[in-house]
């Protein structure tokens, strides 16, 4: 999904079909996880994702409320 | 609270953390339009946080999902990097019970390392099946997201080569119990 499809204000009609099928093409188990600035919402502070997997293990979970 | 919190709590003493990156809404509506903004986004990640329970650090994604396109923008994916920052699992769905188990691998590893053993990666791929309830996941739109959301997924389904023929019934369903309010058969 490219940036200008991302955030959509209707659930797209393609269902998202072709990200769904690159997934298993993808990012394989064994390689580098991409890192990245998110910001924490409890305290508003920028964080990384490597700041939490340099400690151990790192679940990642990404979602919405819908 | 959701089954990875759980999770997440039982494994932190072994040194697994856990993090939810919010992302943009999957199925937006009335209830959870898509974000205006990432004023709109951090405001909505913390109501998600409240109404959900959700007692993982909250991360909050760039309003274009520099993060999430990242990691192929799926909308409800798991996975587990390592210390070295390598990838151990991935899932394209949330699933605690692979999740547990992918743990209790990593477990066991660090204590065969600790107790001298010599180990090695080998490479593995599952295609593992969850549960999947149309209705209740038809209703966890209409709940959730409010009947936009649910007829939104409909009409994307019509879309397709089935036409709305292929969810006629479901969109039956959907108007049913939008107009009515009742529970789900099986419901308590």
């Amino acid at each position: 999904m490219n940036p200008e499809q991302y955030n959509y204000a209707h659930f797209p009609e393609d269902m998202q079909a072709a990200d769904f099928s690159a997934f298993p093409n993808i990012l394989h188990a064994g390689t580098d996880a991409p890192d990245g600035v998110l910001v924490n919402a409890a305290t508003g502070a920028e964080e990384r994702l490597s700041d939490y997997w340099s400690k151990g293990p790192l679940i990642i979970e990404f979602g919405s409320a819908t | 609270m959701p089954a990875l919190d759980a999770l997440a709590a039982e494994f932190e003493p072994a040194g697994v953390s856990s993090v939810f990156v919010y992302t943009q809404e999957a199925h937006p509506g009335d209830n959870w339009p898509h974000h205006s903004g990432f004023e709109h986004k951090l405001d909505a990640a913390r109501k998600f946080v409240d109404e959900c329970s959700i007692h993982r650090p909250m991360l909050v994604d760039t309003l274009d999902g520099e993060v999430h396109r990242a990691y192929g923008a799926l909308p409800n994916m798991s996975w587990i990097i390592s210390r070295t920052g390598k990838i151990l699992y991935k899932a394209d769905w949330t699933d605690p019970r692979t999740i547990r188990q992918a743990l209790e691998q990593i477990g066991y590893e660090i204590d065969e390392k600790r107790g001298g053993a010599h180990m090695t990666s080998y490479y593995m791929e599952t295609l593992p099946q969850r549960p999947n309830s149309t209705e209740e996941f038809m209703q966890g739109l209409l709940d959730i997201g409010g009947p936009r959301s649910a007829h939104e997924f409909l009409d994307a389904i019509a879309a397709g080569p089935g036409g709305e023929q292929a969810v006629a019934q479901m969109r039956e369903w959907v108007i049913a119990r939008h107009e009515e309010k009742p529970t789900l058969p099986d419901s308590p």
